[in-house]
């Protein structure tokens, strides 16, 4: 079967993975703190993500705003001053349970291929 | 030490404007965005040694940076932890546009731009900020090849809608399983009645791809009214192996 941009599968994609990429940022978030034009690159060399770096940098200010990544403002020698992105204990706290549920719904949607 | 010129400035401020109401009403901080993009134009400006950020410099970036938006926040009682479930449903229309297309062999230089980015040399991606969202159509009659396709993930133009003279970037990811390499090539095919017909593919508004995934970042002029479509052409000629036609997600069926 031909696939194209209208496929149902194309769609669906898109979708997912623009759930998924928040999930992304907290995991990548997870063990150290990161600096932000690193945290944008890495992100948006994502395979199959598709994300853009213009994309991030919003995604990053809403998860500021909801309380779940803290930023803060280094000096650098040798460019601008360097933001760094880091998980607030309430990001922290969700991590594992984002990442749990993540698992359950894929865990149940592989479930239903088996009737 | 970045130098900002006042036409850098300025462009940076006009983008901010553009996007501005969009993002406060995803929940992003306008201002948070707006720094953090002046701090990424002048980390891509330090990497490239380029020590003054001229109007040419920021619109550069910013267009390979991509549209700064993010869809509307979800309301409070309806955020669950993980959003997985679809934001929302992309509706496709059907729109049969006929018709045959030219079909030109396309260069790029690769030397000038990553791999990733496809953009043909002659192009200057300044100014084209402003995202369209997008219905896109495959016609019955230019289905893709088994494994084949190409997804349009974003389009931003120089104005907001699709106009004869609007100058737009399209981005999109192609998977091509059918042909060794083909060339992938954007262009204009007239509304019905209308003046034109098929445009042929300009040099600028293509590319060489190759067997494989890949990323893909084209731009191209509307000569006259019609529709877009992008299409793998074998790079010996003949017809086409699979079209997507794209339009404004609110402009009516063009049949």
């Amino acid at each position: 079967m031909a696939e194209a941009a209208d496929d149902p599968f194309d769609n669906w994609t898109v979708q997912v993975r623009k759930g998924i990429l928040e999930l992304c940022i907290l995991n990548a978030l997870e063990d150290r703190e990161r600096y932000g034009y690193e945290l944008v690159k890495t992100l948006a060399a994502l395979p199959g993500f598709g994300v853009t770096e213009g994309t991030l940098y919003p995604l990053l200010s809403r998860l500021r705003a909801q309380g779940l990544v803290k930023t803060r403002l280094e000096e650098s020698l040798e460019g601008p001053a360097r933001k760094y992105y880091a998980l607030t204990p309430a990001g922290r706290g969700a991590v594992a349970p984002m990442n749990e549920h993540l698992v359950d719904l894929l865990s149940a949607c592989r479930g239903l291929r088996k009737k | 030490m970045i130098t900002w010129t006042d036409s850098g400035r300025a462009a940076l401020q006009n983008h901010n404007q553009r996007v501005r109401q969009g993002l406060q009403a995803s929940g992003a901080d306008p201002d948070e965005v707006a720094a953090d993009l002046r701090r990424h134009i002048e980390e891509e400006l330090t990497a490239a040694q380029i020590h003054v950020a001229t109007r040419d410099e920021v619109q550069r970036v910013l267009g390979r940076m991509g549209a700064s938006a993010l869809e509307p926040a979800l309301p409070a009682k309806s955020r669950s932890g993980i959003a997985i479930a679809a934001a929302a449903v992309v509706v496709v229309a059907l729109a049969a546009v006929g018709g045959y297309f030219y079909h030109r062999r396309v260069h790029y230089d690769s030397m000038a731009y990553p791999p990733q980015w496809l953009v043909p040399t002659s192009q200057d991606p300044s100014g084209l900020i402003n995202p369209i969202p997008l219905i896109t159509h495959t016609p019955d009659w230019s289905k893709f090849q088994p494994g084949d396709s190409i997804v349009v993930s974003s389009v931003r133009g120089d104005r907001m809608d699709f106009e004869v003279g609007g100058r737009y970037l399209i981005e999109g990811d192609y998977t091509l399983a059918s042909m060794e390499a083909a060339g992938l090539s954007v262009s204009v095919t007239a509304n019905p009645g209308g003046i034109g017909g098929h445009s042929p593919v300009h040099p600028e508004e293509g590319t060489r791809v190759h067997r494989g995934k890949g990323h893909f970042i084209l731009i191209a002029t509307m000569r006259y009214p019609g529709s877009f479509h992008l299409s793998f052409n074998p790079l010996e000629g003949g017809p086409s192996r699979g079209t997507i036609y794209f339009r404004r997600a609110d402009a009516p069926d063009p049949r």
